[in-house]
């Protein structure tokens, strides 16, 4: 798919709604998900393009049909997105942080070390 | 199932051709956005297809039959436009109960909370009304009517940005409720493009365009960075706008890269962005690097 | 799909209910023109007649109705010009409608108006006597009235539906003909132009009394009843012929 900096279409910002209510566990495995209806009302979007945003969810089994009930979430359905999320989004995020360091002639031991600083910076923000 | 068919229309005034043997098809249920140019004929279009006008040439079929003098057709589509006009005397009220004598789905109760939603006097006269109180009145029409055959024709002139908001709202929700076909023309893509799933895009008399929104959407890339390095890497292909925005320039091509062309841009600090479908549909009618700038070189 | 199928009927009987909601206004105007005509009336034409023999004078004071259905001729002229401006028809086609069904319920209209305005000028004859006798209060020589002479009243409610309908229609089709070409316009003037410049001043009622003469000089009256029917029949289906494919709302 197209790496996009800007916005999105709305199918596919429909599509990572979606995903972001199952990974944060709004919608659990083999819970039913919104109907096209529901999210073309719920966004104010036209129902065609709600049903492709279920459509890519569909293709990636992320959800699953049941004939004439709807459309719920597949069982190892969280389970591929996180690993999705960890493949592309995160993936994506570590090359541009490695290209900037490259622009900045910061080292790797430099950049993990500055990782490692900000993760103790944030922990200790959250105690 | 088609609705609405035109094959190698052509029609012509006195002094000028409005549509130039224009080709399309629209299905039962789909909601479509006329998009276009002032000028290009997009209103013509409609009002051939409710019969209010006749070809020149060519062939409309509308539910299968010829709409020009049809009672069929016009009982069963509705065109709200600017020119819908009720008689002096009538009040609000008095319109709504034509309107129900003529609509056999009408829902009288829907026109009635729409009515008093926007705030219309029962007994004010449709004649009295400001543009766009009158454009929010036919457009009330047009919703509670529940025609097979819908049509919209700038259905938001005059009418304040909250209204707007509130009418695309209500012809959603409606249309989700009761699907039909409905076709919905306007100037500002960006206020419907996410209502519509198809869009005719009329230029130069024909369907320049007639797909998913999202087709159109995906049609182009917007290439933001230097000038020179968009040069380098656009070497070749087609450009079909270009804007500078200070020391940057933002161009659009056909989305056409492969992914190992795309990231060697991203190298060279070029941000790619999809294009709104309004800026695609610049990038459809403008001449290829031509716009408004190259007027003043 | 579900698609309603209306037979014309059934819409011409919805839109000619719209028209007399439509024109309601125009019936008002009628009953005003109406009432001004019966004060007109009741001053009444005077003449005056000296005997020398007994060196008498009579005076005979003539009240009639002419006027009322004079009046309502051109009321229906001007109300027929004015169904089929560009307008009128817009408007039609706000709601479900084709030409010929427009047509159609513009007819029924006129009829109907033509009913009205007819029974209406014809009975303002009996409200001029009245008020004759209360103004004038002289002896009554000679009067038709619906209890000696119901035929004769008859006779004159058909005959002034007839002259109403059949100013209606003219108006009607003079409309559509500038409808189609605006070119009509410049010869309706110039027939205009022409008829005034013969004799002097523009007279309207002398020229519904022409047109009453074509019409009225028939004896018979299955031969009037047949010219006039012949008459209106024919003008409604040219207007209806010349605007068929007349583009609407454009």
């Amino acid at each position: 798919m197209l790496e996009v900096d800007g916005t999105k279409p709305i199918y596919i910002q429909i599509a990572d709604w979606i995903e972001t209510e199952i990974i944060e566990g709004n919608l659990a495995a083999d819970e039913k998900v919104y109907s096209q209806y529901q999210l073309a009302e719920l966004f104010n979007i036209n129902p065609a393009t709600a049903g492709k945003g279920l459509t890519l969810l569909l293709e990636a089994e992320i959800v699953y049909q049941r004939r004439g009930l709807g459309t719920f979430v597949s069982p190892d359905g969280r389970e591929k997105l996180l690993n999705k999320r960890k493949n592309e989004t995160l993936r994506k995020l570590i090359i541009e942080l490695l290209d900037e360091a490259e622009l900045l002639g910061v080292s790797n031991h430099h950049l993990l070390s500055m990782i490692e600083a900000e993760r103790v910076r944030k922990e200790g923000g959250t105690k | 199932m088609t609705v609405v068919e035109f094959i190698n229309v052509t029609k012509s005034y006195r002094t000028h051709t409005v549509l130039k043997e224009i080709n399309f098809t629209i299905k039962q249920g789909v909601l479509t956005g006329i998009i276009g140019r002032n000028g290009v004929g997009k209103t013509t279009l409609m009002k051939l297809i409710v019969g209010f006008i006749e070809e020149t040439s060519g062939k409309v079929e509308v539910f299968s039959e010829k709409p020009f003098n049809n009672l069929k057709v016009s009982a069963n589509s509705i065109l709200v436009d600017d020119g819908m006009n009720f008689p002096y005397p009538m009040t609000v009220t008095d319109v709504l109960k034509e309107c129900n004598r003529f609509y056999v789905n009408w829902d009288a109760k829907l026109a009635e909370r729409l009515v008093n939603y926007f705030g219309f006097h029962p007994d004010a006269r449709h004649s009295q009304l400001s543009k766009g109180k009158k454009s929010t009145l036919n457009a009330i029409i047009g919703i509670a009517a529940r025609c097979p055959l819908t049509i919209f024709d700038e259905p938001t002139t005059g009418m304040d940005s909250s209204v707007r908001k509130d009418f695309y709202r209500a012809l959603l929700k409606d249309y989700l409720a009761h699907p039909r076909t409905i076709l919905l023309s306007s100037h500002h893509i960006e206020e419907i493009e996410d209502l519509l799933e198809d869009v005719l895009l009329v230029h130069e008399g024909i369907a320049h365009f007639h797909g998913s929104i999202t087709e159109l959407q995906e049609m182009f890339i917007t290439l933001t960075g230097k000038k020179e390095k968009l040069a380098l890497h656009t070497n070749g292909k087609t450009v079909f706008s270009t804007n500078n925005l200070g020391p940057y320039s933002e161009w659009i091509i056909q989305n056409k890269c492969t992914q190992k062309e795309l990231e060697q841009m991203k190298l060279d600090g070029i941000a790619i962005a999809s294009v709104s479908a309004n800026d695609a549909y610049i990038a459809l009618t403008d001449r290829p690097k031509g716009g408004i700038d190259d007027v003043f070189e | 799909m579900y698609l309603n199928e209306p037979t014309l009927s059934d819409i011409v009987k919805k839109q000619f209910r719209f028209k007399l909601n439509a024109n309601a206004a125009s019936f008002s105007t009628f009953v005003l023109l109406q009432a001004g005509a019966i004060v007109l009336s009741i001053v009444g034409t005077n003449s005056s007649f000296f005997y020398s023999s007994d060196e008498s004078l009579v005076t005979i004071i003539t009240l009639s109705n002419d006027t009322n259905i004079v009046i309502a001729m051109v009321w229906a002229f001007v109300l027929g010009i004015m169904l089929t401006t560009r307008n009128k028809q817009s408007e039609s086609f706000s709601f479900v409608s084709t030409r010929l069904s427009n047509h159609l319920s513009n007819f029924l209209f006129m009829l109907f108006s033509s009913l009205i305005a007819g029974i209406s000028a014809v009975l303002s004859g009996s409200a001029i006597k009245l008020f004759g006798f209360i103004f004038h209060g002289e002896m009554v020589v000679h009067s038709s009235s619906i209890v000696d002479n119901p035929n004769n009243l008859l006779l004159q409610l058909v005959t002034a539906f007839a002259y109403i309908l059949l100013l209606f229609l003219i108006g009607y089709s003079i409309s559509s003909l500038v409808q189609t070409n605006k070119i009509f316009i410049a010869l309706f003037a110039l027939i205009w132009i022409l008829a005034t410049s013969m004799n002097g001043s523009w007279n309207g009622p002398e020229y519904a009394l022409a047109i009453i003469k074509f019409f009225g000089s028939e004896r018979s009256i299955l031969l009037f009843t047949l010219k006039f029917i012949v008459a209106i029949l024919g003008l409604f289906v040219i207007s209806t012929l010349i605007t068929n494919r007349s583009e609407v709302r454009n």
